[in-house]
């Protein structure tokens, strides 16, 4: 198990409890695991229009556990993936991050620098961006105007980067628009784009949620 | 960390562009004044002050594509309103302009004739500091970059996107037409701004001035296609584009939108102002009429026309659309909007890419040399 979370997931559950470090390099802080529970869903409700996509769910996650959800086609899946990453507010119920990083009151940017990734159903990569420069955008960096206006990768950023693209088998791809990989009649490519993606959130290396079908 | 930033933004432009950039400038400082001035009007090298005031407005709307297509071509975000900007640099300016003819107008009087006309005794405040070059020259980059910014602020923040975006600016900039048509705005009325005189005390007419506003614009031209292309090659330009193409993914790596496209925004604004600015001394007149949704709608055009994500493009569309506007308008004046509406519609159906894009297409169809 733990093999398969730091092969395939890329978390390491012995770097997860009890020093979970979250935040851009800089600005980082403990997070507050003094339960042992990582995420915390508590009585979340969501309706759309009337129609209740979420039904006073309650869900916890301890550190370093891996969980799968699963449903049928409109069970809320991905309605429970938008509360959790900011995209949708849930009408009643609490989401909490460690103990003290309440959920719903934080943007969807936010929620990303607290450490919460996130991979999209249907695949999705700036395609007109290399694959280099996806990679470049999805690092754990300072993620401010000021920032992407005037400091330039810095070398260990950059080596960062190649690593990753050395461990998703894209070192040769580089410099290719993303877009490019993802042609249909390229099977192959498909694969790797999606790898892309992927690999786009493996940079950000900390608590990530996978969504798939 | 931040040693090397004019290195980098020498090397944001490869050799083949410093290189048609200065020969640019070489010809707008060097060549065309010479032209002008020396060459007597009877040979046929002379360039005519109508070429020079032609050819320097062009660079002003060149100028107006360039931060229109830094928004529309790279972040996505289409302005059909982008003439409000440019005409709040244009009577800031045109407020320095106004104080500069002195008691030299009709009724010989310390104020604007306009004011005089409405009976008005004293400046309005915000006409105070106007006979300051400098300080319009800041109200130039200001008041734009402020009006951009409110607006640009809430718009964004409510993530107002596409067509509706699109529309409140169209508002907007109506709004703005219809404030500035009142005579008690203070700012001229229908009739705008025009009958300038002086800059600095010296004459607005003469052909020295004329080819010192020619070349400000110039360099001003050059500038901006410089600070564009370093924009957009770097980190804030991928992270535009990447809101242009794939938003949400966008935040949910952990960058805002909001202050990346506020900041394109803003920026896109007050390069219109500075090129309003050097608009109204060389053509003579603003009015509100710069501000008609119309006006706004054309500058899009210019874009869509030259190509979109590209810098040259804009440049190209706002020259081609120009000359062919100039020579419309006296041949055909009455066909003038029947043509650009057929042009806006060819382009957007054969050309998406624009004349940029049919260039890049002849040129690998012809064989790739490498
Ligand atoms: N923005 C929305 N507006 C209205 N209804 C919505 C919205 N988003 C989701 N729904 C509805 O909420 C329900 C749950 O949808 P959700 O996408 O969370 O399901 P899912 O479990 O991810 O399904 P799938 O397995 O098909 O991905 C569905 O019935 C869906 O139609
Ligand atoms: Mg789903």
């Amino acid at each position: 198990m733990r093999e398969f979370l730091r092969k395939v997931v890329g978390i390491d559950p012995e770097k997860c409890a009890p020093e979970y470090r979250v935040g851009y390099p800089g600005k980082q802080r403990t997070l507050d695991l003094s339960h042992n529970v990582i995420l915390y869903l508590d009585d979340i409700s969501v309706s759309f229009d009337g129609f209740k996509a979420l039904n006073k769910l309650t869900l916890a996650i301890d550190a370093g556990e891996l969980r799968c959800i699963i449903g049928p086609n409109g069970a809320g899946k991905t309605t429970m993936m938008d509360v959790i990453t900011g995209k949708t507010r849930p009408d009643s119920g609490t989401a909490f991050f460690g103990q003290s990083i309440d959920l719903t009151r934080l943007s969807e940017p936010e929620i990303a620098h607290a450490g919460i990734g996130r991979k999209f159903q249907k695949p999705t990569i700036f395609q007109q961006h290399s694959v280099f420069e996806n990679l470049e955008l999805a690092m754990k960096t300072d993620k401010r105007v000021r920032r992407s206006l005037l400091a330039r990768l810095r070398d260990e950023e950059r080596d960062r980067v190649a690593d990753t693209l050395r461990q998703i088998r894209l070192d040769t791809e580089a410099e290719r628009p993303a877009g490019l990989l993802a042609r249909p009649e390229a099977v192959a490519g498909n694969r790797h784009a999606a790898g892309a993606g992927a690999a786009a959130s493996a940079a950000r290396r900390t608590g990530r949620r996978h969504d798939r079908r | 960390m931040e040693k090397s930033f004019t290195l980098r933004v020498l090397k944001s432009l490869n050799r083949k562009s410093w290189l048609a950039l200065g020969l640019f400038l070489a010809v707008t400082l060097v060549v065309v004044p010479v032209l002008h001035l020396l060459v007597p009007p009877e040979n046929a090298f002379h360039v005519s002050a109508y070429a020079i005031t032609l050819f320097g407005k062009i660079m002003c709307y060149a100028i107006v594509a360039i931060a229109m297509d830094l928004i529309w071509g790279y972040g996505g975000i289409l302005s059909l309103g982008h003439g409000l900007f440019f005409a709040l640099g244009g009577y800031a300016f045109g407020m320095y302009l106004m104080r500069q003819i002195g008691r030299d107008g009709s009724y010989q009087s310390d104020l604007p004739d306009f004011m005089v006309f409405l009976d008005w005794k004293k400046l309005p405040w915000y006409w105070s500091g106007s006979d300051s070059l400098w300080w319009v020259a800041f109200l130039v980059i200001v008041v734009p970059a402020i009006v951009a910014f409110i607006f640009g602020y809430f718009a964004f923040r409510s993530r107002i996107k596409g067509v509706y975006f699109s529309i409140i600016t169209q508002a907007l900039t109506y709004a703005a037409m219809l404030l500035f048509f009142r005579n008690e705005t203070g700012f001229g009325g229908n009739n705008g701004f025009t009958d300038f005189k002086r800059i600095l005390g010296y004459s607005i007419t003469s052909p020295d001035m004329r080819l010192v506003l020619f070349g400000l614009t110039a360099l001003m031209l050059a500038a901006t296609l410089v600070f564009a292309r370093w924009l957009v090659t770097s980190k804030f330009g991928r992270v535009l584009t990447a809101i242009r193409d794939a938003e949400s993914r966008v935040m949910f790596i952990g960058y805002n939108p909001l202050w990346y496209k506020l900041f394109a925004w803003v920026i896109s604004a007050i390069l219109c102002g500075i090129a309003g600015a050097l608009y109204v001394p060389q053509v003579g007149i603003i009015n509100p009429s710069e501000m008609s949704p119309a006006n706004s709608i054309e500058i899009a055009i210019w874009v869509a026309v030259g190509g979109r994500g590209t810098l040259i493009g804009p440049v190209i569309g706002a020259s081609v659309v120009n000359l062919a506007k100039s020579w419309f308008t006296v041949s055909f004046p009455e066909y003038w909007l029947f043509f650009l509406g057929l042009l806006f519609i060819l382009v957007t159906l054969l050309l998406p890419h624009g004349l940029v894009g049919l260039w890049k297409t002849l040129r690998q169809s012809r064989g790739p040399r490498t």
